[in-house]
């Protein structure tokens, strides 16, 4: 009996410190705008603006963060001291598909913020690699630079502004371009708020990226009804090429 | 433009104009160009997958537009392209079994490379000396018959008489050669089975096969090529669109624009060379790609890892 009060009391004790540092988007006033991006066909990605109201002293930093997925890469090496060449495959398990960060100016060092669970080293904890090997931190690193490169990670040191608001409150925004690469899907936004040494709360909101119009139906086509989707995209090569030919004829182009 | 499959979004016009450069070689040579457009395109973001299929898709608008306007010339040997693509076609079966057998001993892509390199240095270096040979005897010639010299009568080659003792000999009015039919389908096979173990389409070993083993006049090598590669890709665009959904249709028809009409202006340019200048172009196009291949075997990568697929 005893020892069930125990653990009641942690369990209590437990929530009541969660609630504490998870603050709900409400508590936050977090917006974003647009909340849901729609995808159609001249989409080229979009100014994704992320607002929202935090204790006057403290300091943020935003995340967006898409679900993990299993990535098989190749590995480079040396081979016979001369060929640069894949020399073995390596697998990333649940490697967020995006991660980008704006950080606040105080924030521009996350690595050795409070909020470090943020940052780019923190993805160690996060991605398994394997197999396990002793250059792994090494290309850990190199993932992160590839998925740069491609968009899909990136941070912004002193991306946020701020604003007075009322009392002992501050407003913030942050703009953050949503690159054409992030792919239709649901996301997360994730803002912490750090103050004295530590983050005080946090607070996210759902971000969803949706394919509308043409391409939404030509997703749905080449997923639902692959073997006609290719017969059609053949038919329609044929038929383009046909076409081109008799048009350069008409043009009197032929011999 | 976004494009679906792709996951992202792309230049209208540089796409047009990959697809034009591309087509506009193609048109020349015969050659599909998945060599040179896949890179192209990865560079451009499109994931190497998406790449490789939605290339295969745009190839067969090029190769009917190419073809066509070939035909119209009456430069495709319709019969010797049936037998070559039977040929390909085991080859390529046969190509992805060896691949299989390859992978499992670990060592499949240090051979895929070095046989690349070799193959293009090798096909590369032999055309561009051949052609600059006949390039000058053509000139020679030309001075000889100036002066009413009687001409001397060809003699006939080992390789030549040896290939006329194998059975099933038939003629190729087209182009012109009596030569057996098991030829083509065993050259056919080879290329299929190359191709397969280095992930491209073939085309640009599948000319020189054509022109220098099975003495095809070099305009219709071309034509004949175009057909080969139209049935082949049909073949692929179908296969990727059902088994691997990495067929971009928005990708393909920009692609498309660009190269049907490329192909027909190559088509056009060609037909103006000379034999022989067409295959020092090509050799020359060969050797820039075995050079481009060989500074990425020796050079220090950007990434020391790596996406898997494309070519």
């Amino acid at each position: 009996m005893k020892r069930n009060f125990k653990v009641c009391f942690l369990i209590l004790l437990g929530s009541l410190f969660l609630q504490l540092n998870t603050v709900s988007a409400a508590d936050f006033h977090l917006a974003l705008s647009p909340a849901t991006v729609e995808i159609g066909t001249f989409y080229n990605g979009v100014d994704l603006i992320v607002t929202g109201q935090v204790p006057i002293a403290s300091e943020i930093v935003i995340r967006v963060s898409g679900e993990g997925e299993s990535l098989h890469l190749k590995k480079k090496g040396k081979v016979g001291g001369l060929l640069w060449m894949n020399t073995g495959d390596i697998i990333f398990h649940n490697a967020p598909k995006v991660y980008k960060l704006v950080t606040a100016s105080a924030l521009k060092d996350l690595d050795n913020s409070p909020a470090r669970e943020f940052s780019f080293a923190a993805l160690k904890n996060r991605i398994e690699m394997l197999p396990e090997g002793s250059d792994n931190d090494f290309l850990l690193k190199e993932f992160i630079r590839l998925k740069t490169k491609a968009n899909l990670y990136s941070i912004t040191p002193d991306g946020i502004s701020y604003s007075p608001g009322e009392g002992d409150i501050k407003s913030f925004q942050a703009t953050l371009h949503i690159p054409p690469s992030m792919k239709q899907g649901e996301y997360s936004v994730e803002v912490a708020a750090v103050q004295n040494d530590s983050v005080t709360g946090t607070s996210s909101l759902p971000l969803v990226l949706k394919q509308v119009g043409f391409p939404e139906k030509i997703t749905s086509m080449a997923f639902g009804h692959s073997l006609w989707y290719g017969i059609i995209s053949v038919i329609i090569a044929v038929l383009a090429g046909l076409f081109m030919s008799l048009l350069f004829k008409d043009n009197g182009g032929s011999h | 433009m976004y494009l679906p499959i792709a996951g992202n979004s792309v230049n209208i016009l540089i796409i047009f104009g990959l697809g034009g450069f591309v087509g506009f070689l193609s048109g020349i040579f015969g050659v599909g160009g998945g060599f040179l457009m896949t890179p192209l395109l990865i560079m451009f973001g499109i994931p190497a997958t998406v790449a490789a299929a939605s290339d295969s898709n745009q190839i067969v608008g090029a190769s009917t537009s190419g073809t066509f306007a070939h035909w119209r010339l009456g430069n495709v040997d319709f019969k010797m392209g049936v037998l070559l693509m039977i040929g390909g076609i085991i080859g390529g079966t046969i190509g992805v079994q060896i691949i299989k057998i390859l992978r499992a001993t670990g060592n499949a892509d240090f051979l895929i490379s070095i046989t690349y390199v070799i193959m293009l240095g090798g096909v590369g270096g032999y055309m561009f000396i051949e052609s600059l040979q006949g390039l000058k005897k053509t000139k020679i010639t030309e001075d000889i018959e100036s002066v009413d010299s009687p001409s001397v009568p060809k003699k006939e080659s080992t390789y030549a008489r040896m290939f006329k003792n194998i059975p099933l000999q038939t003629y190729f009015p087209k182009s012109g050669v009596e030569i057996s039919m098991l030829l083509p389908l065993f050259f056919g096979t080879l290329v299929g089975i190359l191709a397969a173990i280095m992930g491209v389409g073939g085309g640009f070993l599948m000319v020189p096969v054509m022109v220098y083993l099975l003495r095809m006049p070099m305009h219709v090598v071309v034509g004949t090529s175009l057909f080969q590669i139209l049935f082949t890709c049909i073949n692929v665009t179908i296969m990727q669109a059902k088994t691997n959904h990495t067929v971009d249709f928005v990708l393909a028809v920009l692609l498309l624009l660009g190269s049907t009409i490329g192909v027909q202006i190559g088509t056009k340019v060609s037909k103006k060379l000379h034999g022989d200048q067409l295959k020092i172009l090509l050799a020359c196009l060969v050797l820039i790609v075995c050079v481009k291949m060989m500074a990425g075997l020796l050079m220090h990568p950007d990434f020391m890892i790596a996406m898997k697929g494309g070519h």
